[in-house]
C-alpha cells in the first residue's frame, strides 16, 4: 500500500462512518407491560356451616410482586375447635383496576391445576376436596374442613400448574409425586380456640 | 505456475487445493521427476527444515538444508507440493510436470503463523492438531461432526468446554469463561445476540464454517475489548474453482431420532464465484440411559449464500446467512420454587417423563439470526466491512388462560457493525496492522408479552481502534498490540414507581497485548504473551431484578458495576521430536471487578414460595491451568493422542471458589487409518474421556453437592472417499449413566445416553 492511498481510504471510510452515526441510535421507548403472571393476593375463607360462628378469613398479600416490599400476612380470627366450615380459596390481582381473579383461570384450567393443603405443627383440622375437574380429580377451590380441638400451627396453601395429577397421592392431597410448577406457596399461621 | 500467494489468502487457498486433491484420480503409471528448490521467509532468508511432500504421496518427503535447498523425487502425476514448517503457515504449490524429468523451483516464500503469538490458534481438528496436517483436516472434521453444536464440537479442544442447559442448549467456554466474555466471530463479524444468557446458545449456522479456530485467553486487541475468554472463528471455506459442485450431506441420529439435511451449491465464472447452502435439522426427545427427557425436541433450518467478485488487486464479498431454530426446553426442569427443585433433587429422577414424542411443547424458544455482510479488500494491504445482524428471540413459558401462545419474553437486537482495517508490510523487517470498529446496537422488547422484561430497551455506540505490529528477527518474533475502546449505552426503563428512567453510561478503557516467540532449531517453539482486556457490565448484571425462573432464583442487579478488567499470561510450547509431538499451554489470569452472581443470605418470599437470593457482586478473580495435549503417531496406521485440561478459579476477595467452572477432564483416543486404494481410506478410533468431580466449589452455596466423576467412551468407524464419506459414530458408547457439572440440569435429570450417528457425505 502506498502512502497516497494510505491518505485516500480512510475518506471513504470516514463517510461510510458518519452515515453510520446518523443512522437511527436512539433508544425505543418501552411500553409499560400489563402483567398477565401475576398472583398478589391469596385468600383463604372458612365459612362455618352452621351459622352463629364467625367467618374466618386468611389472606396473603403482596402487591408489588417478588422481591421489592416484603408480603403482608394476616388473619381475621382464629377458627372454632370442633365445628366443620366450607372454605374457599381466591387468588386476585389487585395490581390491575379492576381487580384480575385469576381463581377464573383456574378453574378454567381444572385439568391442569390443583390445590394442596398442608398442614404444619400440632394443627387438629382435618381437610377435604369439594371440588372436582372433568377427570374427576380433586381441584382444590373448594373444600370442607373439620376442626377438632384447640390447638395451633400452620396452613400452607399450594396451587400447581402441569403437574400430574393421576401420579401416587395426588388425589387424596399429597404433594411429593405432583411434580409440576408451583404458582402459589404460601403459609399461614392458624390457630384453633375453644 | 509457482506464485506467492498473499498471506491473507493463503490459507483459503490452501484450503481450496486440498479440496481439488481430494477429487483428482490419478490413473496415470508412475514415473519420477527430479524437483529443486530453494524455501526462504518473507525477507528473503533462507528457511531450515521445512518439510517438503508431494500432496498424494506424502509418506515420501525431503527436508530443507541449511540454506533452504531441496530435492525431492515426485511422481510425474503429483500435481501439488506441501510445504510446511511449525511457526510457519502451511503453503501448497502447483506443480506442472509435463516433458521435464527435472525442476526448479523459485520464490518459495513461507509466511509466519498469522499472529501467532497474540492467538493460541487451536483448530477444529481436536486432539489431531499436532500433525503438520492440522490445516488440511479442518473442513473434514467439521463435516465428520456435523449435526453437533458448536459448543459441542469446540468441547473437543483442550481447554474448552460446554456450558450446557439440557441437551440442546450448549454455550463453549474458554479456560471456565463464556457468554459475554467470549467473542464468536462468523466470516469475520462479532456476532451479536442475547449472549447474557446462560441458556442462550451462540446462534451459528455451523454449514458455514469451512474452519474453526479458537484463541484461548487472546485476540482483545484485534477483533474486541471484551474478548476475556478468547475469541472463537467461524471462516467459510473457500469456494471451489469450477463452474458448478455440490454436495448433500444427510446426519441421523438414533438418540433423539434426529435427522439433518444439508445441501450446498457453489461455482465460479471468470471472476465472479458464488455459494448457495442451506441445511434443516428435526429432532425429538432424546433419552438417557434409564428414560426419555420430556419436550427436549429441536428444529432449525438455516440459509447462507455468498458473492465474491474478485480482481487482481482487490476483491468484494456479498455475504447473508440466516439461522432460525425452535427449541423446546426439558419439561422436568420447569419448577415453581426452592421447594420444587429440593423435590425433584430429593427424588433423583424427573417428575414428568414422558415417551418419545417429536412435539414441542411450552416450555421453548424461538430465536432467528440473520446476517449480511458486505466487505471490500484490497489484496493484503486494506478491508472495509459493513454488517448488519438481526437477532430475535422469544421464548414461550407455560401460562394460564390460553395465553402460552404468547411470548413471555419476545426481544430483537438490531446492530450495526463497520470495521476498516489496514495491513502495512515490510515495516522495519515486519508489519503493521490498524484498524477502526464501530458498532451500533439496538435492543428493544417487544410490549405485549405480559411479562415484565428481563433486559430494558437500550441502544449503544462502540468504537474501537486498534494496531498491532509484528517483526521478526531470524528465529525470533516478537509482536505488541494496542486498543481503546469507547462505549456509550443509553437505557430506557420503568422504575419502581411505574416512571421512565432514561440512564446513560459510558465506558472507556485500552487494551493491550505483548508477545514473545521463538522458532527452534528443530522442530519446536516456545512463545509467551501478556494480555489485558476489559468487559463493560452485561444490561442483566446492571438491571436484572426478579425472578429467573430456569434457575428459581431472583437475580438483583446492580446499576454502579464497574468494568472488568483482565490481566493474563500464557506460556506455550510445542515440539515435534520423532514421532511424538507435543503441545502445552499454561495461564495464568487476574480478574478485577469480576462480576458474578453471588448468594445472598436470606431467601426472599414471595406468592410463589420461598426463592434464594443471589445479587452481581464484583470481586478479584484469579483463574490459572494448563491445557497438554501429545500425540504419538505409532506406526503407518496407528496413533494415539492424549490431552488434559486443567483449570483452578478462585473468587479471593471472598476466598472462595467462583461457581459453574469445569472441571479437570483427561482424554485418550486410538485412532486407525489405512489406506485402501488410491482414493479410498479407512478410518476408525476410540476415545476414552475421564471427566472428575468439580472439587473445587462452595459447598453450602449450591441446592447439592457437584455430580461424581465419569467416564465417557466414543467410538468411530468411516471410510473417505474422493467423492463421499460414509462414518459411524458412536457416543456414550457403554450408555453410561453420569451427570456434568457444567450443565445447569444436572439437578433434575442424567445426561444423554448411547447415541448412534450415521453421516454421509457426498459431494459433485
Amino acid at each position: 500500500m502506498t502512502t497516497k492511498q494510505l491518505f485516500r481510504l480512510p475518506h471513504l471510510f470516514l463517510w461510510v462512518a458518519i452515515l453510520f452515526i446518523a443512522e437511527s441510535c436512539s433508544t425505543k421507548s418501552p411500553e409499560p407491560t400489563n402483567e398477565q403472571e401475576l398472583i398478589t393476593k391469596v385468600l383463604v375463607n372458612f365459612v362455618p356451616v352452621i351459622a352463629g360462628n364467625p367467618t374466618v378469613t386468611y389472606s396473603y398479600s403482596d402487591l408489588d410482586g417478588p422481591g421489592g416490599n416484603a408480603p403482608q400476612i394476616a388473619a381475621s380470627g382464629s377458627l372454632k375447635a370442633n365445628i366443620s366450615y366450607s372454605v374457599s380459596v381466591q387468588f386476585l390481582d389487585e395490581s390491575k383496576t379492576p381487580t384480575k381473579t385469576i381463581t377464573t383461570e383456574v378453574s378454567e384450567e381444572a385439568e391442569e391445576h390443583q390445590v394442596f393443603f398442608v398442614k404444619g405443627g400440632t394443627l387438629n383440622v382435618s381437610f377435604n376436596y369439594s371440588d372436582k375437574d372433568k377427570d374427576n380429580r380433586p381441584l382444590g377451590l373448594l373444600w370442607t374442613a373439620t376442626t377438632g380441638a384447640a390447638s395451633t400451627g400452620t396452613l400452607r396453601v399450594v396451587l400447581k400448574h402441569k403437574l400430574d395429577k393421576a401420579a401416587t397421592g395426588v388425589a387424596s392431597g399429597d404433594l411429593t409425586n405432583a411434580g409440576g410448577d408451583t404458582d402459589v406457596d404460601v403459609t399461614f399461621n392458624v390457630t384453633i380456640a375453644n | 505456475m509457482p506464485q506467492v500467494f498473499e498471506t491473507m489468502l493463503q490459507i483459503r487457498v490452501y484450503l481450496f487445493s486440498f479440496f481439488l486433491l481430494s477429487i483428482v484420480h490419478f490413473l496415470q503409471a508412475q514415473e519420477l521427476v527430479r524437483v529443486r528448490g530453494q524455501v526462504i521467509d518473507f525477507e528473503g532468508k533462507p528457511i531450515i527444515g521445512v518439510n517438503i511432500v508431494a500432496a498424494e504421496a506424502p509418506e515420501k518427503g525431503a527436508t530443507t538444508d541449511a540454506n533452504g535447498y531441496f530435492t525431492l523425487m515426485v511422481s510425474r502425476n503429483d500435481k501439488k507440493l506441501l510445504f510446511s514448517h511449525i511457526g510457519y503457515e502451511q503453503k501448497t504449490m502447483d506443480i506442472a510436470l509435463e516433458n521435464q524429468s527435472d525442476v526448479y523451483l523459485t520464490n518459495i516464500q513461507l509466511f509466519p503463523k498469522e499472529w501467532t503469538i497474540e492467538g493460541i490458534d487451536i483448530h477444529a481438528s481436536a486432539i489431531q492438531d499436532n500433525t503438520e496436517t492440522k490445516s488440511i483436516l479442518t473442513q473434514e472434521n467439521i463435516i465428520a461432526q456435523q449435526g453437533l453444536s458448536l459448543a459441542q464440537m469446540l468441547q473437543q479442544m483442550s481447554g474448552v468446554s460446554n456450558l450446557q442447559t439440557g441437551s440442546s442448549i450448549g454455550k463453549p467456554v474458554i479456560h471456565g469463561l463464556h457468554s459475554n466474555r467470549l467473542l464468536i466471530l462468523q466470516n469475520g463479524v462479532r456476532q451479536e445476540g442475547q449472549q447474557w444468557g446462560l441458556d442462550h446458545a451462540p446462534e451459528i449456522d455451523l454449514q458455514t464454517a469451512g474452519k474453526i479456530w479458537v484463541l484461548k485467553g487472546a485476540g482483545a486487541v484485534r477483533y474486541g475489548a471484551d474478548a476475556i475468554a478468547g475469541v472463537v472463528l467461524v471462516e467459510p471455506a473457500p469456494i471451489r474453482l469450477a463452474p458448478l459442485n455440490g454436495y448433500i450431506a444427510t446426519t441421523t441420529m438414533s438418540n433423539g431420532r434426529q435427522q439433518q439435511v444439508a445441501v450446498g451449491l457453489e461455482g465460479q465464472r471468470k471472476q465472479f464465484s458464488w455459494r448457495v447452502q442451506s441445511n434443516g435439522k428435526y429432532g425429538g426427545n432424546v433419552h438417557t440411559p434409564n428414560y426419555y427427557l420430556a419436550n427436549t425436541g429441536i428444529r432449525e433450518w438455516n440459509l447462507s449464500s455468498q458473492m465474491r467478485y474478485e480482481s487482481k488487486k482487490w476483491h468484494i464479498e456479498l455475504f447473508y446467512s440466516r439461522f432460525a431454530t425452535e427449541i423446546g426446553i426439558f419439561s422436568g426442569a420447569h419448577i415453581g420454587n426452592l421447594s420444587d427443585l429440593q423435590g425433584v433433587i430429593a427424588r433423583g429422577t424427573p417428575f414428568i417423563i414422558k415417551d418419545f414424542d417429536y412435539q414441542l411443547e411450552n416450555p421453548r424458544q424461538k430465536v432467528t439470526h440473520d446476517l449480511l455482510k458486505v466487505s471490500f479488500a484490497k489484496h493484503q494491504s486494506f478491508e472495509l466491512t459493513y454488517a448488519f445482524q438481526y437477532n430475535k428471540r422469544q421464548e414461550f413459558d407455560i401460562r394460564r388462560a390460553g395465553r402460552s401462545e404468547i411470548p413471555a419474553l419476545d426481544m430483537q437486537l438490531f446492530t450495526h457493525s463497520i470495521e476498516a482495517a489496514w495491513k502495512i508490510k515490510n515495516i522495519a523487517s515486519g508489519d503493521l496492522q490498524m484498524g477502526v470498529q464501530l458498532q451500533n446496537q439496538q435492543n428493544s422488547n417487544i410490549a405485549g408479552t405480559g411479562v415484565k422484561p428481563l433486559i430494558p430497551n437500550y441502544s449503544t455506540i462502540n468504537i474501537g481502534a486498534f494496531a498491532l505490529l509484528r517483526q521478526l528477527y531470524s528465529r525470533w518474533q516478537w509482536e505488541a498490540g494496542l486498543r481503546y475502546d469507547y462505549k456509550m449505552a443509553q437505557v430506557l426503563r420503568f422504575n419502581a414507581s411505574g416512571e421512565i428512567e432514561n440512564a446513560h453510561f459510558l465506558f472507556d478503557n485500552f487494551s493491550a497485548s505483548a508477545g514473545l516467540m521463538y522458532v527452534g532449531a528443530q522442530k519446536w517453539t516456545i512463545s509467551t504473551h501478556l494480555t489485558t482486556a476489559w468487559r463493560p457490565p452485561a444490561m442483566n448484571e446492571l438491571f436484572s431484578e426478579g425472578l429467573h425462573h430456569g434457575v428459581a432464583a431472583i437475580e438483583l442487579g446492580d446499576a454502579t458495576l464497574k468494568s472488568e478488567k483482565s490481566y493474563q499470561w500464557h506460556i506455550d510450547f510445542q515440539m515435534q521430536w520423532g514421532r511424538l509431538s507435543l503441545e502445552t499451554n499454561a495461564f495464568l489470569q487476574y480478574i478485577d471487578d469480576f462480576i458474578f452472581l453471588q448468594p445472598l443470605n436470606e431467601p426472599i418470599l414471595s406468592v410463589r414460595g420461598a426463592f434464594p437470593s443471589f445479587a452481581y457482586r464484583a470481586t478479584r478473580a484469579l483463574l490459572y491451568g494448563a491445557d497438554v495435549s501429545a500425540n504419538w503417531q505409532i506406526n503407518k496406521d496407528f496413533s494415539l493422542q492424549t490431552q488434559m485440561s486443567l483449570l483452578q478459579a478462585k473468587d479471593l476477595k471472598n476466598e472462595k471458589f467462583l461457581p459453574l467452572m469445569p472441571s479437570n477432564r483427561y482424554t485418550a483416543a486410538l485412532h486407525y487409518e489405512k489406506k485402501l486404494g488410491k482414493a479410498l481410506q479407512f478410518h476408525t478410533y476410540y476415545n476414552a474421556t475421564w471427566v472428575d468431580k468439580q472439587y473445587l466449589v462452595n459447598e453450602t452455596e449450591d441446592y447439592m453437592p457437584p455430580p461424581e466423576a465419569y467416564w465417557l467412551m466414543e467410538a468411530g468407524a468411516g471410510f473417505t472417499h474422493q467423492k463421499y464419506t460414509i462414518n459411524l459414530t458412536v457416543y456414550n458408547l457403554t450408555n453410561n449413566i453420569y451427570r456434568e457439572y457444567m450443565n445447569r440440569f444436572r439437578y433434575y435429570a442424567d445426561e444423554m445416553g448411547r447415541n448412534y450417528v450415521l453421516r454421509l457425505y457426498y459431494k459433485f
